[in-house]
């Protein structure tokens, strides 16, 4: 469960606060506020690589920013939408990235690591593209793959950056499908940002809306009119559109 | 393609062995008849005194290259870097020749050494400073492409200085040699060598991590920065020790490392360790051995040898991607 306790998230200027939220596992969340709000600060505040500049952040009762790298890395996986592939490296050795906060000594992967692994890629249907360069991947396959990674560090909580971002429709929609049943199943707790509303409306998920004017997280169960023209002020004259 | 790989390791062990086999017994030194019978004993001597040292320099030499170019081609994260094109090559010759032109004699064999690594080290620490704050690595390889070209000119200037004595020697060295390194040179070598070699082996999985982007590493619990630092010292060191002994070799530290990635079609740090180590010892023996044919006729420099050999084949290996 993450706490926050009056946070200022922000660089040398608070960007936005979040006053009271308990985020608790079993949940989908997604994150929404115009562009340069700060939802990439949010997650880079939640992962312990910047510092709030004030308030507290609790992570099961303990301060994120205390935490070891190592030991936040059992708990807290990331992953962003703009992985491009890299030469030469196949799906698997990407996968297999993920088991490093368990490695042992000089030991590439243990067995119960190789069977994460297997379990995660049966589940998400890219046992097939084990072999594969991750530069020769589609877009779909290789967000796939990337959610395929935050499900194999095997922690509760998992922030996502625009993992819709460059998926067609269909592949939108299962994959809002598979990491909803990721929190509902295995009771994670997915923080996820996002610019694709019209998608939102049937999943069962809550919402995280950053308000531009007031500069405050809160939190909101459904989406309304009301509360998106809210958040993005400038779609005013539109809003017969949504 | 496991089974394949370890085919082709043993393929390289053999080659090299193979290799170093000719470039001990090659030429006029042995003849056949004389190896499986008595040697004579001015042979040996040659053999002892010449050969063994060049050799052990050529492998060391050339694989300690090729594993600085992987490391740094990883921290970069762009196929052109290596130590040269980065500036660190250009930086430990600056050093030595700083230390011969304006310390005339005052420096012996170890402060040669000394101001070569720090020469190196220097430049590795600007480039990795620039890589931190800057977030695009193709400035960053810009920005080391600069100070190579700063520092070559900073050389030529201090070779204009230089006595015609001191000159000599240096324009010898800046082409490149491994014939002249003795065996109480190699000495630093057998120290410093097994214990870079084993921090760089010790980190594979961390350079496995650092091909994702910083953010996403340092969420799997990698420190980021500590292991650069560690990286950047280690390829500093190393390429310092190698340019103060062999001049500024060019060539193998970058195209070495990308050959063994079309080899092996892996990006997995522990294999592409294994291959560098020997492709670059094969590598530059491989040359080594052809200008050793060639010394009667015509003294090429290590240099233009590795150049000459090693960017047709690189071409040809870019254009026909190679299966395994």
């Amino acid at each position: 469960m993450i706490t926050f306790r009056n946070v200022d998230i922000g660089f040398s200027s608070t960007l936005f606060s979040i006053s009271n939220l308990d985020l608790e596992p079993g949940n989908l969340f997604a994150v929404i506020g115009k562009n340069g709000i700060g939802k990439s600060t949010l997650f880079k505040t939640l992962l312990g690589e910047k510092k709030q500049l004030s308030g507290e952040i609790l992570l099961d009762g303990q301060s994120i920013m205390a935490m070891d790298s190592a030991k936040l890395a059992k708990k807290i996986a990331y992953v962003h939408a703009k992985f491009d592939g890299v030469e030469h490296l196949c799906v698997y050795d990407y996968l297999s990235l993920a088991r490093f906060p368990y490695r042992s000594w000089l030991r590439t992967l243990s067995e119960s690591d190789e069977r994460v692994i297997k379990q995660v890629s049966l589940a998400l249907n890219i046992v097939d593209l084990w072999k594969t360069d991750t530069t020769a991947l589609s877009d779909g396959q290789r967000m796939l793959c990337v959610i395929a990674r935050a499900l194999i560090q095997d922690t509760p909580i998992i922030l996502m950056d625009e993992p819709l971002a460059f998926l067609d429709w269909g592949n939108k929609i299962n994959l809002l499908n598979t990491i909803s049943e990721q929190c509902t199943v295995h009771h994670k707790l997915i923080i996820y940002s996002t610019h694709d509303l019209e998608l939102m409306k049937n999943t069962s998920q809550r919402y995280l809306m950053i308000n531009p004017i007031s500069k405050e997280l809160v939190e909101k169960c459904k989406l309304s009119t009301e509360t998106l023209s809210i958040a993005f002020p400038d779609i005013e004259q539109k809003k017969g559109h949504l | 393609m496991i089974k394949q790989s370890y085919l082709f390791f043993l393929l390289l062990i053999f080659s090299l062995a193979m290799l170093s086999g000719v470039a001990l017994f090659s030429g006029d030194l042995i003849d056949v008849e004389h190896l499986f019978g008595a040697v004579r004993p001015q042979a040996s001597f040659f053999l002892k005194e010449f050969r063994l040292p060049r050799l052990i320099t050529a492998i060391l030499s050339g694989s300690g290259l090729a594993l600085c170019g992987m490391v740094m081609q990883t921290l970069f994260r762009n196929p052109l870097a290596g130590p040269h094109i980065l500036g660190i090559s250009a930086g430990s010759s600056f050093g030595v020749l700083l230390a011969v032109v304006v310390g005339g004699g005052v420096f012996n064999q170890f402060g040669l050494i000394g101001a070569a690594v720090i020469g190196a080290f220097a430049v590795a620490l600007f480039v990795l400073y620039f890589a931190a704050r800057i977030h695009s690595y193709v400035k960053v390889l810009l920005i080391g492409v600069m100070l190579s070209a700063l520092l070559s000119g900073l050389v030529t200037i201090l070779q204009s200085l230089a006595t015609a004595e001191e000159l000599r020697t240096v324009t010898f060295w800046s082409m490149g040699s491994i014939q002249f390194v003795q065996f109480e040179d190699l000495c630093y070598f057998f120290v410093l060598y097994p214990l870079i070699l084993g921090v760089i082996l010790s980190h594979s999985s961390h350079l496995d991590v650092l091909l994702l982007d910083e953010l996403s590493a340092k969420s799997l619990g990698l420190h980021v920065k500590r292991t650069r630092f560690i990286l950047i010292a280690c390829t500093a060191l190393l390429v310092g020790l190698i340019t103060a002994f062999c001049g500024p070799i060019a060539f193998v530290g970058m195209a070495v490392p990308n050959l063994s990635k079309l080899l092996f079609r892996t990006h997995k740090h522990n294999v592409l360790m294994l291959s560098n180590v020997l492709l670059g010892a094969i590598f530059m023996l491989f040359c080594d051995v052809i200008i050793l044919q060639l010394e009667t006729v015509l003294m090429i420099p290590l240099n233009a040898m590795t150049a000459l050999v090693g960017a047709p084949f690189l071409i040809f290996m870019l254009v026909k991607k190679m299966v395994l």
